[in-house]
């Protein structure tokens, strides 16, 4: 997310305490989709599953459609959004919860969103995320009229484009506090070091 | 059509763990590159005292742009020299940097290369890397050449190089450069790992540099400088560890690219390599060379020197056999090879096949970059994944994981300093934070599932299996993704009791071009880089890129 010029770094860090535990999602299923409880664990665990299965269901039906409940961060699902769509699709996902208001378009192939309405507060609790996928454009361009999309990127691209340029020339400035956190993510895989786990190092 | 050999031939981790360096390995392409290109590379700053302390900077001069490499020569503790990651000090440390470097850019450098991992560089850094002495070897030459002496060749062998590099960093690591970002804007670093071989070929020159500083500072009328032929000789030294093998199970669509770049090499050879007298008459004085190469190499791991040792004989008893005869087709030679003689032998034999053609294999050197792509096909049915795995990890089913030793080692990081190490499951603790370095039994146990889960959903796709067992993704992603490459992943259980992470390591460093492994444990190995190759100063004098399997230079 950061070489798309999004913040991702500060994403992942505000959103590290819904990382540490990862519940098992609950899945309903429908003909066309199905609803999938993440359990409050954050759209960066359950978005992918969520999507794939849209995609999936997606195959010879006008669209895939997928509800994600109950999952903190929903912006979290673009960076996997746009991945999907280099598969050859068209999505859509919206926040249903007032408060966050995420919503986004990725066109099938682009790497920038075609429309993205991003959260002022991106810290809030719970919330449910329907996520479309389409393979049919006009489908697609049926969906955008009927929900007033913009056909233009959203103003932000520009800034975007530009914090993209500035993370690959620069690399990423990381704060104190981000810095403690991404430790503590660390120490989540790090074994403490014994004499025994030295032999496993190759000391003789 | 070329014929390539199957992947159950050359994924063989027995086989891949006995490779030596070929005419494709990166060292080899960057020295071409050096040479065609005529690259300038001069020391501009030597500020170095009297033992050799202080900053030294090698401008470099490449089509494509110029890179400054600075260089922080440190006085060590005999006590605190150690091959080792966990290290904190060193006789040197370095880093290569794009454009040319200011005194405020070099007051920065100079508080954090220092430091290697603890410090922080920035994104105009493309490497960043560590070598420390071999003292006997440095202080013998540095003796020698103050005494107005050259040093005694037999003794150069046995070591082969002045300073041993105990880490190279790229890509990201510490704020240097990222991949994707050399790759655009430093086209001359656009080949895998180029920056970093050439951080090390600048090591080995700023080694011998210091040599003669010193010798040249203790006895200002007597020292001489070092013969150019035994300068060539003179590598530099390479430790390497655990700390490799995670690249090769992360990266298996480029370890699988590499690979096949071999084979198809290989391939061509077989195929257009027309079998002239004069290129069999030089077939066998490679095989000669490489052979002399091999008994010149001192370790003291006895199954390796018996490697060696047993090498060299077969390499002596073929050049018997057939030299004097009538040229064989390549591709007939190498089936005779196969039947009488071993595996490190046969590809040695077809290193040096591939040696003869620079027309055929050199254009494939362009192929050895991967645009990795690891990505879910959520739309498979579950029973066409379970064909992919039958299909292209049988040799994972064939594994009997009932068998006590084929679970019993992990591997892990360490805290410190996020070392790779490998634990054994009964006695180390770490389990639970096991790194998911093996992909065999994952893959048994997501083929187990895959059985399970389609005997009440036996239409179901890949995304609902993964609804239900979501810990599975990675490896289904994986299993995906490699499917699609003509090699797939290295067959090898790299959780069983016998595993030899020193064979991940060689297969690794062959295509580098590292030479004269010397396994240390099963778990670290000493190696040369560059031996036998030109000087900075050869490059722009039409310097020859004959310099595999360096032997000892004739006085």
């Amino acid at each position: 997310m950061q070489t798309h010029g999004i913040d991702g770094l500060g994403m992942l860090t505000s959103a590290w305490p819904n990382l540490t535990q990862i519940p098992a999602p609950t899945l309903q299923a429908d003909s066309t989709g199905g609803v999938l409880d993440a359990r409050g664990a954050s759209a960066l665990l359950c978005g992918p599953l969520a999507i794939d299965l849209a995609y999936a269901r997606a195959t010879g039906a006008t669209e895939g459609r997928t509800k994600l409940i109950n999952c903190r961060q929903p912006h979290m699902v673009l960076a996997y959004m746009i991945r999907c769509a280099q598969r050859g699709c068209h999505l859509y996902c919206s926040s249903l919860t007032e408060t966050t208001q995420f919503s986004a378009a990725v066109l099938d192939g682009s790497r920038i969103p075609l429309w993205l309405k991003w959260p002022e507060r991106t810290d809030t609790g719970p919330s449910n995320l329907e996520i479309y996928c389409f393979e049919n454009t006009q489908r697609f361009e049926s969906l955008q009229h009927e929900l007033k999309l913009p056909n233009t990127a959203f103003e932000r691209i520009s800034e975007m484009t530009a914090n993209a340029g500035k993370a690959r020339l620069r690399g990423l400035e990381v704060s104190t506090s981000d810095w403690t956190i991404l430790q503590q993510a660390a120490k989540c895989v790090l074994v403490e070091a014994t004499e025994q786990s030295r032999r496993g190092a190759g000391e003789e | 059509m070329l014929s390539l050999r199957p992947a159950e031939v050359v994924m063989n981790l027995d086989r891949l763990g006995v490779l030596h360096p070929y005419r494709l390995s990166f060292m080899r392409i960057l020295v071409r590159r050096m040479i065609a290109e005529r690259w300038l590379i001069k020391l501009s700053v030597k500020q170095l005292d009297s033992n050799g302390y202080g900053t030294a900077k090698y401008q470099v001069t490449a089509p494509g742009g110029t890179y400054s490499f600075v260089i922080f020569s440190h006085q060590l503790d005999d006590t605190l020299r150690s091959d080792r990651v966990i290290a904190d000090q060193w006789d040197m440390t370095a880093t290569l940097c794009m454009g040319t470097v200011d005194d405020r850019q070099l007051a920065e450098l100079a508080d954090n290369v220092p430091l290697q991992e603890r410090g922080r560089v920035n994104a105009r850094s493309i490497v960043l890397t560590r070598a420390n002495k071999s003292s006997r070897n440095f202080e013998f030459m540095v003796n020698t050449l103050a005494n107005g002496e050259q040093p005694d060749g037999p003794r150069l062998a046995e070591v082969g190089y002045l300073y041993r590099t105990t880490a190279v960093y790229g890509s990201g690591k510490f704020g240097l450069a990222d991949w994707s970002s050399v790759k655009r804007t430093c086209t001359d670093f656009d080949s895998p790992f180029a920056a970093e071989m050439l951080a090390c070929f600048l090591i080995r020159e700023f080694s011998l540099e210091l040599a003669e500083h010193v010798a040249a500072c203790r006895n200002p009328d007597k020292a001489v400088s070092l013969d150019p032929k035994l300068k060539r000789f003179m590598g530099i030294g390479n430790a390497t560890g655990l700390g490799m093998a995670p690249f090769l199970l992360n990266h298996p669509e480029l370890i699988s690219q590499w690979i096949s770049v071999r084979e198809q090499a290989l391939a061509r050879v077989f195929m257009y390599g027309r079998v002239t007298r004069d290129h069999w008459i030089r077939f066998f004085r490679l095989m000669a060379r490489a052979a002399e190469h091999l008994n010149e190499i001192t370790t003291d791991n006895l199954q390796l020197q018996t490697a060696n040792r047993m090498t060299a004989s077969e390499l002596e008893r073929l050049s018997a056999e057939f030299a004097a005869k009538a040229p064989l087709s390549w591709e007939k030679l190498s089936a005779l090879v196969g039947e009488s003689c071993s595996m490190e032998t046969l590809e040695l034999v077809h290193n040096l096949m591939m040696e003869l053609y620079p027309e055929i294999v050199n254009p494939l050197g362009t192929d050895l970059c991967a645009a990795e792509h690891y990505d879910l096909r959520p739309r498979q049915s579950i029973s066409d994944l379970s064909k992919t795995i039958r299909k292209k990890y049988d040799w994972v089913l064939d594994i009997d994981f009932e068998t006590s030793t084929c679970r019993s080692v992990f591997w892990y990081r360490s805290a410190e300093k996020s070392e790779p190490r490998l634990g054994r499951v009964t006695q180390d603790p770490g389990v639970s934070k096991a790194m998911p370095v093996s992909v065999a039994w994952p893959i048994r146990e997501c083929f187990d599932l895959l059985q399970q889960f389609s005997e009440n959903q036996p239409e179901a796709k890949v995304a609902e299996f993964l609804l239900r067992y979501p810990q599975m993704r990675a490896i289904v992603r994986r299993v995906q993704s490699m499917a699609n490459t003509r090699y797939g992943d290295i067959r090898a259980n790299l959780t069983d009791e016998t595993v030899l992470p020193t064979q991940l390591l060689r297969c690794k460093l062959s295509f580098f071009g590292v030479s004269k492994f010397d396994p240390k444990s099963r778990l670290w190995v000493r190696n040369t880089m560059f031996q036998g190759a030109p000087l900075a100063d050869d490059l722009g004098c039409g310097a020859s890129d004959d310099w595999c399997f360096p032997v000892l230079p004739q006085a």
